[in-house]
């Protein structure tokens, strides 16, 4: 896996100058803005590195290299957790790298003037980032990986379509069994924060988890 | 080291039927018309493909069950596939030596000098033939016991290829236990190579034979419609009607030249042999 992961780097590296000027906007923004300005740029930067992911798997595919590259000794299981294990590298770094650009700016500009500042803004940002990292790239690498950068993308907006149509679907069904919606919203709000959290890190692992397997049986069937 | 038996793999309008083998210390060549099925076959042999039916065994395992250990004694070349082309060659110095224990960096480096590949230039701004030299040297740079290796000369000038083929010889010499299995729509490259060499049409193997026994036995009779006529046809392969008459491809030159030295009895190179074996008529 870790050769797998030094190529990525490598192809990373390609794009350096692509990632600075993202890096420098962000530090730039971050002198001008208030702490929504900072959380919307954290999530931004983790975002942007873990879909650089999916532009790794096109790049791996790019002049049907992918024929070639599993000729070398890698397993297609192995293959998918390195995308994961990637992605996941990638957001996590660039997550605590924005963090931390962000927090010395705040701190300088004493936007942040207590440690209760402090704490809901990493939790709205850092959260944040997690939460539509895992989210997008969950449905995302399995899509990619089946149908290809191209086709995804059309997919990719089916998908957003599908989960919209669930949801409210699932609203209406919810109104027909007379399942009192605004009180579970209520109770969720008077949940503590603790519960909150373990609640919405199980069903993100769980999320990934199961991409994850999806992914792999997807690579599994593949033909080159 | 390397054994497809009945192996079949059917696509809509292709279908795939081939048994073969490549012996230890062996160089097998495959050739035949684009479309035939040699990278179909190649495919199989690694596991890129699933197939239909048959057994593909790989340095002694089932494709199926190849693993790391296996496949580090492997070297590939694909004829329209390869590196990443986002890659700089020293970029892929840290991942091959994390893949392969025995992958020599400053000899492949070294090679790479020698033929002129730049370190540090995106592969996708290389020639074709410039590619198909860095995938050859990479094949040979980690120790294979098993060439696997696909239309391995396409693109490159007639030089370089003599230095590629040199290089495959020289390798193959160096180790008695490694094999080489070799496609090349080159006929000469095989020629002058291979041990023995497959035949595939329609993806059918429709002729094996050992290069001595080709290069030797194997000719091309050429004669006029009334010495076709009178002919022996015993040992006749392949006929095809001509202009001046008919020409025949045999595998007994030798009683053609014994008993009919009017008739005109041409060496046969692979390339006429190809012609004859998918375009002749069978007697």
């Amino acid at each position: 896996m870790m050769a797998l992961l030094l190529k990525d780097l490598a192809l990373l590296k390609q794009q350096k100058q692509f990632f600075l000027v993202m890096a420098g906007l962000v530090v730039f923004y971050s002198f001008f803005a208030s702490g929504a300005v900072f959380t919307f740029a954290i999530v931004y930067m983790g975002i942007m590195m873990g879909m650089f992911t999916l532009s790794t798997i096109s790049y791996d595919e790019y002049n049907n290299g992918a024929v070639f590259l599993f000729t070398l000794p890698i397993s297609r299981r192995e293959y998918v957790l390195e995308k994961y294990m990637f992605a996941a590298i990638m957001s996590a770094g660039s997550t605590v790298a924005a963090t931390a650009v962000c927090l010395g700016v705040g701190y300088a500009k004493e936007i942040f003037t207590n440690g209760t500042d402090v704490v809901e803004f990493l939790a709205g940002s850092i959260g944040g980032a997690l939460v539509t990292v895992c989210l997008m790239l969950s449905l995302m690498i399995p899509l990619q990986l089946k149908f290809g950068a191209e086709k995804s993308r059309i997919v990719w907006i089916g998908a957003l379509l599908g989960i919209a149509a669930v949801v409210f679907g699932g609203a209406k069904l919810m109104q027909l069994l007379n399942v009192d919606v605004g009180g579970l919203i209520n109770g969720a709000e008077q949940a503590s924060a603790a519960t909150v959290t373990v609640v919405l890190a199980v069903l993100l692992v769980g999320m990934v988890l199961v991409s994850c397997r999806v992914s792999m049986g997807i690579m599994e069937k593949k033909e080159f | 080291m390397l054994k497809l038996k009945d192996v079949k793999k059917t696509y809509k309008d292709f279908e795939l039927d081939c048994s073969m083998e490549v012996r230890p210390g062996m160089i097998t060549g495959v050739v035949g018309k684009n479309g035939a099925g040699k990278t179909t076959t190649l495919k199989a042999i690694l596991g890129l493909i699933k197939t239909d039916g048959g057994t593909a065994e790989v340095l002694g395992k089932p494709v199926e069950e190849l693993g790391k250990a296996e496949r580090t004694q492997l070297g590939v070349v694909m004829a329209d596939s390869g590196f990443s082309g986002y890659l700089e060659i020293r970029d892929l110095m840290p991942m091959l030596e994390r893949m392969y224990p025995k992958f020599e960096r400053d000899v492949f480096l070294e090679k790479c000098k020698q033929f002129h590949l730049p370190v540090d230039k995106k592969i996708k701004e290389f020639s074709t033939g410039m590619r198909q030299k860095l995938h050859v040297l990479f094949a040979l740079s980690h120790d294979a016991r098993l060439l696997i290796l696909d239309e391995p000369t396409a693109g490159m000038d007639v030089l370089a290829r003599d230095e590629i083929l040199d290089m495959f010889r020289e390798y193959m010499e160096e180790k008695e236990d490694r094999s080489m299995l070799i496609s090349s729509h080159i006929a000469g490259d095989l020629e002058n190579l291979c041990d023995d060499i497959y035949m595939i049409d329609d993806g059918r193997v429709i002729f094996h034979e050992e290069t001595d026994a080709l290069l030797g036995e194997y000719a091309l009779l050429k004669m006029t419609d009334e010495q076709y006529q009178k002919l022996d046809k015993s040992h006749v392969l392949r006929f095809r009607k001509e202009n001046y008459g008919y020409s025949c491809l045999t595998d007994q030159k030798a009683f053609y030249l014994d008993n009919y030295p009017d008739v005109t009895v041409e060496n046969n190179g692979i390339d006429k042999l190809i012609t004859m074996m998918i375009r002749g008529e069978r007697i």
